[in-house]
């Protein structure tokens, strides 16, 4: 039963390793030679503590410990569910682990602990032993796992676990959406250029070498530090058919925002392509924007541009001015501007002013058959948005 | 110290102290700000009576920087002006300076660490200092020596989550949230910070201050530690809060401009 919540917990990914499943082992082992009683409202915090690592993942533990310890019908049946664990868990461990979990493979002598571990609790519940709690039947004696065992608004003010758990408190937590943020930011590291900056500081290794050099004459060598130089925008596509795909965009926004090693950076959005104006919010507010043709005196030309886009839209509104029934309105009403450029114009004035330019496709590439994706390929180099497209299109603006 | 006579530890934390002890892992420590995340190291060091080493962590912070500090610049004021302090210049020993990781590892007998805010730090850091957190030692590059904790020291912690941990660091951790005291864990925080509270005026307060921070739109929702400020204050000023209406002294509680504006 252990081991079923083990798993269930890793199929509603929560990370968990050996390594947590023996710390659990070893502290339930250590209660129990102090002849301390484990109620169940006691393990469900003991077990959270060592297997669960982030607030985002509660709820999921929840979720397992509620589907895991509740539904046993009698104390019989509890105690068979124990008995097949422990003569499965070896075998069970060794291959689904394997199996589930290759980069994190335990290594020889985990393996070695975890069977030490397990022939222990056998011979504990052979010889009759009570491992945990009281009462002495059940191999683990863990009071609580069956029904009758939980006490519900039992003594004094301890809760019931099931109770808690299945009220799902930290359901608000959940952020399965940042779980690759860290990844993306990894990635992002990679994105620098590192220039001598600042003010001078003494270097020491270096002082000390050149005093030597000088017979103990003191020489103190300043040198400067190395900063990244290096200055990022994100232009994205936002609405319509990228609407979808919202979820991955904020995902690569957030890691960019939050990577503050960048020199500048600075995020704008568009509909479909980029017309006279970038927008500043995501809701495209038309009174907060960036004239296209301003870019350049904003950006240097060594600045980095990351475009988040499908590139997906009616031909006529890459190929034709006018494109956007939006854009033209707006201008209208402004009536003081009007650029004699198509969205296909545009591409290209922006590759030539920023030669590193990228564009992330957050369609997988084998979906890159439309004509407008295709003529933006021609001119911007075109990956997909996922780590590995990352990493390529960071290689190409390096 | 007083304040520490104040801590209110709850049940679920004392259970997570507890497994960190038998396991002798870190125990890493999230939660709301003002939950008093750093102030349980303090507190468990006072109340076992074990020496406590501090480590603040910046965001400039490196993982070395908590072991030991090489003084080369001392060292080699004294190889060129000779020295009155009793230095050996020869021996660079006398210029290695333990930090509180190092310290805490060489001291004899138990002993607490803290690692401060770790997600201050560069996103790579905790990784940095797996193997010291596994194995309780570190060497010294310059004299080769190896620092080894004779016992390992409690360690805790903590983290405002401003960024993700990695996985590898976590595995190796205890973890517990403190999540937000409820109203009757509140009371005795409050009452053990002040004891002579007028029941009435705890009650009105603390409704206020849940029903302030069940409003979702606030950039900043108070803490503990506002609520302390705040009770602190009706005290001093004589307020009882009957039939008030307005919410006296906010500006305790709520310190953005925005939060504040949604009370005008």
């Amino acid at each position: 039963m252990f081991l079923d919540f083990f798993y269930k917990l890793r199929s509603l990914n929560a990370p968990v390793s050996t390594r947590e499943y023996l710390d659990l082992l070893n502290v339930l082992d250590s209660y129990s030679k102090k002849n301390e009683t484990i109620s169940p409202e006691r393990f469900y915090q003991i077990a959270r503590s060592i297997l669960i690592k982030d607030v985002k993942y509660y709820d999921a533990y929840d979720l397992a410990f509620s589907e895991c310890f509740s539904g046993l019908v009698s104390d019989d049946d509890f105690k068979s569910k124990l008995n097949d664990w422990l003569q499965n868990a070896l075998e069970k461990e060794l291959s689904e682990e394997r199996k589930a979990n290759a980069m994190n493979l335990p290594s020889e002598e985990l393996m070695k602990e975890l069977q030490k571990r397990i022939d222990e609790q056998k011979e504990r519940h052979d010889g009759g032993n009570k491992w945990i709690g009281t009462g002495g039947t059940s191999a683990f004696g863990h009071s609580g796992f069956n029904p009758n065992g939980i006490r519900v608004g039992g003594e004094g003010i301890n809760k019931s676990a099931l109770a808690v758990a299945g009220r799902r408190e930290f359901k608000d937590y959940r952020t399965d959406e940042i779980l690759n943020i860290r990844q993306i930011k990894v990635a992002l590291k990679k994105l620098r250029s590192l220039k001598e900056s600042g003010r001078k500081e003494l270097n020491i290794e270096k002082s000390i070498k050149a005093t030597c050099n000088n017979a103990g004459e003191i020489e103190i060598i300043e040198t400067k530090s190395r900063k990244n130089n290096l200055k990022l925008v994100l232009l994205m596509d936002i609405g319509g058919s990228m609407t979808p795909h919202s979820n991955r965009v904020s995902q690569l926004f957030s890691a960019a925002h939050q990577t503050n090693h960048f020199k500048e950076f600075k995020h704008y959005y568009f509909h479909n392509i980029f017309y006279d104006d970038l927008y500043h919010h995501a809701n495209l507010h038309p009174d907060e924007i960036t004239d296209f043709q301003k870019l350049k005196s904003i950006h240097n030309s060594d600045t980095r541009f990351i475009i988040v886009g499908d590139a997906y839209m009616a031909p006529y509104e890459l190929f034709q001015m006018t494109g956007s029934m939006r854009e033209f309105y707006y201008s209208f009403i402004k009536d003081n501007k009007k650029s004699n450029l198509t969205g296909m114009d545009r591409v290209e004035v922006l590759k030539k002013l920023y030669a590193k330019t990228v564009w992330l496709n957050p369609e997988p590439k084998k979906l890159w058959s439309a004509p407008t994706i295709k003529a933006i390929k021609e001119v911007i180099p075109m990956f997909e948005l996922s780590i590995d497209g990352l990493s390529e299109a960071i290689k190409e603006l390096i | 110290m007083s304040e520490l006579n104040e801590y209110v530890l709850s049940e679920e934390l004392k259970e997570a102290i507890k497994i960190a002890e038998i396991t002798k892992r870190p125990l890493l420590i999230k939660g709301e700000p003002g939950t008093g995340k750093t102030l349980l190291a303090n507190f468990y060091a006072n109340q076992n009576n074990l020496p406590l080493f501090r480590w603040h962590v910046k965001s400039t912070t490196l993982a070395k920087d908590g072991l030991y500090f090489y003084d080369a610049l001392t060292r080699l004021n004294d190889s060129r002006f000779g020295d009155q302090s009793g230095r050996d210049v020869n021996n660079i020993k006398d210029y290695i300076r333990m930090e509180a990781m190092g310290q805490a590892f060489s001291f004899d007998g138990p002993c607490v660490l803290l690692i401060d805010e770790i997600d201050k730090a560069d996103i790579e850091f905790p990784n940095d200092l797996l193997l010291e957190l596994d194995r309780m030692e570190f060497s010294i590059t310059e004299t080769g020596e190896v620092i080894k904790a004779k016992e390992r020291p409690i360690v805790f912690i903590t983290s405002n989550s401003e960024k993700e941990l990695p996985d590898a660091f976590l595995r190796r951790c205890v973890f517990h949230y403190i999540s937000f005291p409820d109203q009757n864990m509140m009371k005795d925080i409050v009452k053990a910070h002040y004891p002579e509270v007028d029941k009435s005026l705890l009650e009105n307060a603390l409704s206020m201050f849940y029903q302030i921070r069940d409003i979702n739109e606030l950039r900043k929702k108070p803490s503990t530690s506002e609520l302390i400020d705040w009770i602190n204050m009706l005290l001093h000023q004589g307020a009882n809060l009957k039939g008030t209406k307005e919410i006296p002294f906010i500006g305790t509680l709520l310190k953005s401009e925005e939060d504040l504006s949604k009370f005008k």
